[in-house]
């Protein structure tokens, strides 16, 4: 690994200066595990997205670490660990699709170190992004070799200049919550829902969200579950563990009587954001959900746009929105 | 940026000098000693590293050093209290939960917290708990139930008596009954004290305490850091490799180029026909992506790495091939030009150069042809009723050991090379290096380590370990070069990849009359074992059925991608799938049992196989139908079934040989006997983790009727031990433990003697157990050590010392025929047979391995605790290689060379495992004991292929059985 300087950060405003007065060669840190482990010590990087010189970590803020709950919502630290938050008994009883989609992130050893900040804001994993040899689109270069090249865990839905899947896991289930994070930056404090919060490649290509490189995300807040809300989590990959989704599912259905009222039905691994599957929902609202599942898990087919070698993701996008529509009712 | 930092380390407190991008691994391993935490990735996705920070398993690779501070560290070498092991470290040791010991720290630990936080888990819990440690060699049956008495243990010597959850468990207690059944059938055959015994291994405890030294720990004064440049392109020539600007870097020691070493050459196929095709560095071309160019010495990790990118290569592109097929047609790009000329490496052992040429193949690019025909296949096919042909393809594996690959050499000025290597047999390393190098063999000295995971993956030379020998000569000083993950996966060899074409005849009651093979092995840009995997395919076939008229032809070919070579079981696994996946289609083809016709055409001890082998013992048969029984078959098999989840049931076999004739030819054993009864045995075996010292050691004591105790073995050295075979094809413990026993025996003959004398009694009535010498009643005669004792005193001083060797198929002085697989093979075959029951998620396509019974036929099981660790562990790569295992090749480039994205089976995707042995007793081996550590991977392929179809209806016929393949293929049907 090529060296870099670390400072931490007591507050949040201290991060937000240090990222202001150093510039784009800065960076947050929380537990590393992407940012060092992954994108560094492989030496990703490309004319944009510069080789980070200066990391400014930000689990030493207090303020960052921790869950607060309230009578109508909970309130994460951005730089609280993954396992903190999956072994929670409120948030299990709370927002078990939460928590159940944490325990399948990596490896209980990772979820004791990464956090949910550094989940959300991960960097993408297509292969070509994480060769050290590929200079595409994502780096700053003028090509993306997924077209051409091996592109079976690349996007179905929404890829365009660049095919990536969103690879946070938290960040489906967040999405299917309608969760919120606060963001802090030389300008002051923000909150953005997760429904505005993460770009697809025609916005900008370098990145995968809305933080400017000055900002931090604070905390991520969660709205209860109305009542009547059943929620369910599936995640497919080889193993139990470690694997990113091949294609993930988070759904949240307010219904009555079985007949879905409201609710979100979100996709991970599918598309360059977290993926909410209006097609699917609208195929659902107002009738019985176990009578249409299968149906409406089709619709997603009508939005597919697979690449040369992805066409089974959308086999399997289809299988696994009817399994979660079955196991959240059930 | 380097500042002071202060890290509390197992209790102490440490004030270190660190720059921030140091991580702990790195401070704790180089700047701290403490060696017990493994460096299996550096990218936290293999969980040997795992170390507690304020109680909480991290992975050290990840954790930054500085942002440790004011944490507690706990490492393998905290865990022990005042010299008295944790619970855990006595159960893994006690329970078969360690192999070959480098994922042993990080699980240990794990454990520790879980069960600091949940003193009583259930095996769901474990299973859950150990997710992030990878383990290669044990399936992590025998870790999870380390672990789950570890926690009754500590409960019960805890002040509350905490029950542990049943809720779990009920599936693992099947399993442990079964495996009481075959213990119980197995002590009815022993009368031995100290064989067949399930005895804890001799390296349990310097594993399960992190003492135990790989290569990677192996630290000397002066050491230099190597590392090597590779080639971005799958095909070009050098056109220029310019070291000037690198050079000028300072800290950079030396840097060699294939300029250098252009006219040294080796590999492992250096035969008459085949010719030795690899040179340390590339000299004219590069012929894969990886392909060596370059390396440097540094005085550090850093430098070395900035020394490479100032190396400038210009490359003129040249067209390359993937596609084994297509390498084969007139027009495909040649991969190695001219043949390359010159002596073998064997010709002091007799073998004559012959010329040849790849052009009279009638193909291009093929590296090696294996041709074999028995009877008359036309006329067979002519006599059956029924006729399928299927063509089935396997993928690219990977061997997986959680070890990377590490070498360290140091060159003495007297001109004496010492190396220390992950090897698999350190006279076949010293012999290869010492000719590349130009050294004479016994001028090379392979120091003894151990091996952190090999299957198959640590036999050939490789370049970076005659590079690093050769910097060293440059330096003068110690250099070490230890691939990253990545590079182990893209340079240290995989499974060859096959395209079988499979047509069989059989008779209406399933009887095989005639079948054809023609078999495609894609060998990479060099010939690597290619024409050794399409022999070895024919040969770990052949044993199995009764074939009548068979014709086979293998084609190992180059193509552009990376080199092949032999991983467990070489071969067996892709001619398995092939055959017994044909199999259960011919028998669902007739409507028969596929059990019925397996048995219909196995063979049966006494069989004389068509090179002239005699199977003097074989359990197949015996295998099969023990397996079926105890799995359940017949209930489970052919189920009427419609909910989402399917379940289903299918059988393959297998079979290994027991040691082959190739350099050196034999092994031998020595025993020293000391005066205080105990004994040290010299054996030049590896210990990789199957458990050689320690069934080695056992071989010794039961011979001299001592305890395992008084064993201590120096193994695996090339100076210190006499030659040995070492560790592939299966020969440990029939060649290695013959001569073993025959060192012991011939030492306890000397000491009859003396004893003889002594008592007046002839020797032949003397008899050697429970540490005494006696005739007729233990009360009459003397202790070992009295013996040791009286011989020293009078026979001039001779303290007794034996000597034993054994050489595989004494009579033959030849290696088989590769190319007509004509000559002796082996002297004998070990067996097995396995039922997989599989559930499948027909909504997901997902496949759960539910169930895994192995029959295995070792002979005779010189330690239960370890044959059954060892078909532990072949289960589990089995099931790996079925159902997740696959490196993704595009273009020659690797794109999944990590333990993230090359899936290796986790904790909580073990099968519950009952396993059996039949008890062949095979005559040539010591105690009756053959080969146990590899065949058992090969019936895992097509037992579970056969399951799946039992189980949905879909057939799959290339590897791995992913999801997707079956979801497409279920949906196809329904249209
Ligand atoms: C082997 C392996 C397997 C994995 N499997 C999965 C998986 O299955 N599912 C999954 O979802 N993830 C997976 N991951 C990713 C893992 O979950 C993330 O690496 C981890 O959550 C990141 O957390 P961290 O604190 O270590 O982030 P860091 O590595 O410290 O940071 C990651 C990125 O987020 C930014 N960042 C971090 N915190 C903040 C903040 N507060 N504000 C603004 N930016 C911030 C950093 O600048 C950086 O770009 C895997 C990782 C590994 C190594
Ligand atoms: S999909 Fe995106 S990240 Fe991947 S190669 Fe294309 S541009 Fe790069
Ligand atoms: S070495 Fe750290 S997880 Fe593999
Ligand atoms: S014992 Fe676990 S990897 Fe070898």
């Amino acid at each position: 690994m090529k060296a870099f300087e670390l400072y931490d950060a007591a507050t949040v405003q201290d991060a937000v200066s240090m990222l202001s007065k150093f510039g784009p060669a800065a960076k947050v840190v929380a537990g590393g595990s992407d940012l060092v482990a992954g994108v560094m010590k492989d030496w990703i990087h490309g004319k944009g997205m510069p080789y980070p010189e200066k990391l400014i970590d930000v689990t030493t803020i207090p303020e960052m670490v921790g869950i607060k709950l309230a009578s109508d919502s909970a309130t994460i630290g951005a730089a609280t660990t993954l396992s903190a938050i999956a072994e929670s008994p409120q948030m299990q009883k709370g927002w078990r699709v939460l928590t159940d989609s944490l325990f399948s992130v990596a490896s209980p050893e990772i979820r004791n170190l990464g956090t949910l900040g550094g989940n959300i804001n991960q960097r993408p994993r297509c292969w070509f992004f994480r060769g050290e040899k590929f200079s595409c689109y994502k780096k700053g270069g003028d090509f993306c070799f997924a077209v051409t090249g091996d592109n079976r865990y690349n996007a179905i839905i929404g890829g365009e200049l660049c095919y990536i899947v969103h690879p946070s896991d938290a960040a489906t289930a967040l999405l299917a919550l309608n969760a919120s994070a606060t963001i802090a930056g030389t300008g002051g404090t923000r909150t953005v829902q997760f429904d505005n919060y993460f770009t697809g490649p025609r916005e900008d290509v370098l990145r995968e969200n809305i933080l400017k490189p000055d900002e931090v995300m604070v905390n991520v807040t969660i709205p209860r579950l109305a009542p009547n809300t059943k929620t369910a989590w599936t995640k497919l990959k080889f193993r139990q563990v470690y694997d990113f989704a091949l294609v993930s599912v988070a759904v949240v259905a307010t219904q009555e009587n079985g007949v879905w009222k409201d609710g979100r039905v979100v996709l991970g691994g599918v598309a360059p954001v977290p993926y909410r599957a209006k097609v699917v929902e609208q195929a659902l609202a107002g009738k019985n959900i176990k009578e249409n599942a299968k149906a409406a898990a089709a619709a997603i087919k009508t939005v597919a746009r697979p690449m040369s070698a992805n066409a089974y993701k959308v086999d399997v996008a289809t299988a696994l929105i009817e399994k979660t529509l079955l196991d959240a009712i059930a | 940026m380097k500042e002071w930092i202060r890290l509390r380390v197992n209790g102490s407190d440490h004030d270190l000098i660190v720059e921030s991008h140091w991580t702990l691994l790195d401070v704790l391993r180089e700047n701290l000693g403490l060696t017990g935490t493994k460096r299996g990735c550096d990218t936290g996705e293999c969980g040997a590293c795992t170390v507690l920070v304020d109680g909480l398993p991290r992975n050290a690779c990840l954790v930054l050093a500085r942002s440790a501070q004011g944490c507690a560290i706990t490492t393998i070498e905290g865990l022990a209290r005042g010299g008295e092991l944790h619970p855990l470290q006595l159960a893994f040791q006690e329970r078969g939960a360690v192999q070959c010991g480098y994922c042993t720290p990080g699980v240990i630990l794990t454990a520790k917290a879980l069960l600091d936080h949940n003193p009583a888990p259930t095996e769901d819990d474990v299973k859950a708990a150990i997710a992030g440690n990878l383990c290669r060699c044990t399936g992590y049956v025998k870790i999870t139930e380390a672990i789950l008495a570890a926690a009754e243990k500590m409960n019960h010597d805890g002040a509350s008596i905490v029950r542990c959850k049943a809720t779990d468990r009920a599936s693992s207690i099947v399993a442990r009954q079964q495996v009481k059944d075959a213990l119980s059938q197995r002590r009815a055959i022993n009368e031995h004290a100290v064989v067949g015994q399930s005895l804890p291994r001799l390296d349990g405890l310097l594993k399960v305490t992190g003492q135990a030294q790989y290569v990677g720990d192996v630290r000397l004064p002066g050491m230099h850091v190597g590392k090597i440049l590779r080639s971005p392109h799958a095909h070009a020539r050098l056109v220029k490799v310019d070291i000037s600007r690198a050079e000028k870097l300072p800290g950079v020691k030396a840097i060699m180029t294939g300029r250098d070493v252009a006219n040294v050459r080796y590999a492992f196929v250096d035969t008459p026909r085949y010719s030795a095709d690899e040179h340390p560095l590339a000299v004219d071309k590069v012929r894969y992506i990886g392909d060596e160019i370059a390396a440097v010495a540094a005085v550090d990790e850093e430098t070395a790495e900035e020394a490479l990118s100032l190396i400038d290569v210009e490359y003129e592109i040249l067209p390359a091939v993937f596609d084994p097929e297509k390498a084969m047609q007139p027009n495909a790009p040649v991969i190695h030009d001219a043949d390359y000329e010159g002596a073998s490496v064997w010709e002091e052992w007799g073998a004559q150069r012959t010329p040849t040429s790849t052009a009279r193949y009638g193909y291009n690019n093929i590296s090696g042809q294996t041709t074999v025909e028995i009877g008359d296949v036309a006329r067979g096919f002519a006599l059956a009723d029924h006729i399928r042909t299927d063509r089935f393809e396997t993928q690219v594996t990977a061997h997986g050991a959680l070890e990377p690959h590490c070498a360290v050499a140091h060159y003495e000025p007297s001109g004496k090379l010492n190396v220390w290597l992950s090897s698999m047999s350190v006279f076949y390393k010293r012999y290869i290096l010492a000719k590349a190098l130009g050294l004479a063999t016994s001028q090379v000295h392979v120091h003894s380590v151990y091996v952190g995971g090999a299957f198959g993956g640590k036999i050939d030379v490789f370049p970076y370990e005659f590079c690093a020998a050769y910097l060293s000569r440059q330096t003068g000083q110690p250099v070490k070069i230890e691939l990253t993950r990545e590079e182990v996966f893209v340079t240290t060899r995989q499974r060859h990849p096959m395209i079988i074409e499979l047509k069989t005849g059989v008779k209406r009651d399933g009887a095989i009359v005639a079948q054809k093979v023609k078999l495609i092995a894609d060998n990479g840009a060099y010939r690597g074992t290619g024409p050794v995997v399409i022999f070895l395919a024919h040969a770990f076939n052949v044993p199995i059925y009764r074939v009548p008229n068979f014709k086979y032809t293998g084609y190992s070919v180059y193509t552009n991608n990376p080199i092949r070579g032999p991983q467990r079981a070489h071969g067996a696994p892709q001619i398995r799938f092939a055959m017994d996946s044909q199999l259960d289609l011919i028998a669902r083809d007739l409507g028969l049992d596929p059990v019925k016709v397996m048995l219909r055409n196995a063979r049966e001890k006494g069989d004389v196989l068509p090179n002239g082998d005699v199977l003097e013992s074989c359990g197949l048969k015996e295998c099969i139908t023990r397996a079926v029984e105890t799995s359940g078959w017949r209930e489970k098999r052919g189920r009427a079934q419609t909910g989402r989840l399917r379940r289903g049931v299918g059988i393959s076999a297998c079979s290994m040989f027991s040691g082959a004739p190739f350099y050196p030819f034999a092994s031998a054993a020595a025993v020293q006997l000391h005066d205080d009864g105990a004994i040290t045995l010299f054996t030049g075996t590896m210990e990789m983790g199957q458990g050689a010292e320690t069934t080695m050691a056992q071989i010794a004591a039961e011979e001299l009727g001592i305890e395992l105790a008084d064993v201590r073995v120096i193994f695996g050295d090339t100076e210190l031990a006499p030659i040995d075979l070492g560790n592939f094809l299966s020969g440990g413990a029939l060649v290695t433990g013959k001569a073993v026993q025959l060192a012991a025996a011939d030492a306890k003959q000397q000491l009859f003697k003396v004893v003889s004398e002594m008592l007046e009694v002839p020797p032949e009535k003397l008899t050697a157990r429970g540490r005494r010498i006696f005739a007729g009643d233990p009360k009459i005669g003397m202790s070992f050590g009295e013996a040791v004792r009286a011989s020293i005193l009078r026979n001039g001083g001779n303290p007794v010392m034996g000597r034993g060797y054994y050489k595989p198929l004494p009579d033959t002085d030849q290696y088989p025929s590769l190319a007509r697989a004509k000559g002796r093979f082996t002297p004998a075959y070990g067996y097995a047979a396995q039922v997989a029951e599989v559930e499948v998620d027909t909504l997901t396509g997902e496949v759960r391995l539910v169930q895994v019974t192995t029959f295995h036929d070792c002979g005779f099981p010189l330690n239960p605790l370890i044959v059954e660790g060892q078909i532990d562990g072949n289960v589990s790569m089995g099931q790996g290689q079925a159902l997740c295992e696959d490196v993704i090749l595009r273009e020659g480039q690797v794109f999944n060379p990590s333990f993230l994205t090359y899936a290796l089976p986790v904790s909580l995707t073990q099968p519950r495992a009952a396993r059996g042995e039949v008890a062949s007793l095979e005559p040539k081996g010591p105690f009756g004991a053959k080969e146990v550590g590899e065949g058992s991977i090969a019936g895992m392929l097509a037992a579970i292929a056969n399951a799946v179809h039992d189980a949905v209806g879909v057939r799959l016929t290339s590897l791995p059985i992913a999801a997707e393949k079956i979801l497409l293929a279920q949906n196809a049907r329904a249209g």
